[in-house]
């Protein structure tokens, strides 16, 4: 067991792991962050993906004993009910949402994208959604939520 | 350490070894985290050639190079998750020897050397030989390979839509020397089996008679007599040789039409 400090979402966290515990059940499970979700587990599917410093990362690929210093955001930071952030507006104003598993993973990684990228091109919104599994097929939706937040639309 | 403990499995990104664990591929007992390793993390560009270490990520390789680099711009465009470019390694890539990692195909037309631990002391070899020595246990500290803007090179990768796991991928670097001579390299995903490796006797039939129609199509010829894929649930031999030649042709024509053009 090892102790480690980083932030989620701006609140400081310290938290006792395993040397072998992952993130995502470090975050879901100790935390209760439940944005974070478990699908295929190794990788291929990004539904667990956050952002750590900033940049899209599988959760369940990530050891939580590594994240010492770090700052992670989970779509709880994101925006709250009452104030939504201005790409989840758009992600339902354009109906992104359909079963709704994935869409914690593909806010994170279109935010990280704009937060880069003001003005993503279309390509640039494809590849970085391949992180992400929809398999409703939501991508063209995404991919217009983001061109309405980004000024494009 | 790993003298000490042969049972441990090293972790640099984990993108392999931690899904391997999920996945009870692997039990290790012990995991030797080089994460944290300051001199894994080594990253300098200099005018001809490029040293990073092997913590290095595969998004600081695309983010150096995609831009001034035709080869790792589509190596960029065609990577399966981009999530997994943050953490995957440079290292993690070429220990693993598979025809899934893009990365080592670019790297073996860059005429990438890697410096290596081994339980002997450390070595130098060219990523061509390393692809080629029994499998052991191996540390890789760095890599260098000649700076991707001073070369003409591409790579291509023919892969399932969803996964981008590739079913062939090939990489082609023809340049000038200062006396006029060529410089070829071919690497395919699939030399021998699922291990990557290059084909030098398609790259000495460019280097000894120039590229033409003739030469290239008869390179492309030794590209699919000589490798030997593994057939498997996404494609059998015949198929990747096949698709292996027809990507060699198209970017020996592509790079020899822009270095006469």
């Amino acid at each position: 067991m090892r102790q480690i400090r980083f932030t989620v979402n701006g609140g400081r966290y310290e938290v006792e792991v395993r040397d072998n515990e992952r993130l995502v059940d470090v975050l879901r499970n100790k935390l209760g962050f439940k944005s974070v979700k478990e699908g295929c587990g190794v990788g291929d599917c990004g539904l667990c993906i956050v952002l750590v410093g900033g940049r899209p990362v599988n959760s369940c690929l990530a050891l939580a004993s590594r994240m010492d210093g770090e700052e992670i955001l989970t779509v709880e930071g994101l925006g709250s009910a009452e104030h939504l952030h201005p790409l989840q507006r758009s992600y339902i104003e354009v109906g992104a949402s359909q079963c709704g598993y994935c869409i914690p993973a593909a806010l994170l990684v279109t935010h990280s994208l704009l937060s880069r990228k003001s003005r993503p091109s279309a390509d640039e919104v494809r590849l970085a959604l391949r992180s992400v599994l929809c398999r409703c097929g939501s991508y063209l939706r995404f991919e217009e939520a983001v061109k309405v937040v980004s000024g494009d639309e | 350490m790993m003298r000490a403990h042969p049972e441990a499995s090293i972790l640099a990104g984990g993108t392999h070894t931690v899904a391997a664990m999920i996945e009870k591929k692997i039990k290790p007992s012990l995991l030797i985290d080089i994460s944290r390793v300051g001199a894994l993390k080594r990253f300098e560009i200099g005018n001809e050639t490029v040293v990073v270490g092997a913590l290095t990520t595969h998004t600081t390789l695309m983010e150096a190079f995609a831009d001034r680099s035709q080869a790792f711009k589509s190596f960029a465009q065609s990577y399966t998750s981009p999530a997994v470019a943050n953490i995957a390694t440079v290292g993690g890539s070429l220990a693993l020897k598979t025809s899934t990692e893009d990365l080592i195909t670019v790297l073996l037309v860059h005429d990438a050397i890697l410096r290596i631990y081994r339980a002997e002391g450390v070595v130098e070899a060219t990523l061509d030989r390393y692809l080629g020595d029994e499998p052991g246990r191996v540390l890789i500290e760095e890599v260098k390979f000649l700076n991707p803007a001073t070369i003409s090179a591409t790579f291509e990768k023919i892969a399932l839509g969803i996964s981008y796991i590739p079913l062939i991928s090939a990489a082609v670097r023809l340049d000038q020397n200062e006396k006029g001579g060529w410089i070829c390299r071919i690497a395919t995903s699939h030399r021998r089996g699922e291990i990557p490796g290059r084909i030098h006797e398609a790259e000495s039939i460019i280097e000894r008679a120039g590229p033409s129609d003739e030469t290239i199509t008869r390179a492309a010829e030794a590209v699919m007599s000589t490798i030997d894929p593994a057939s498997d649930l996404m494609a059998p031999s015949w198929y990747r040789k096949r698709v292996a030649s027809v990507l060699v042709k198209r970017h020996l024509l592509k790079l020899w039409s822009g270095v006469v053009g």
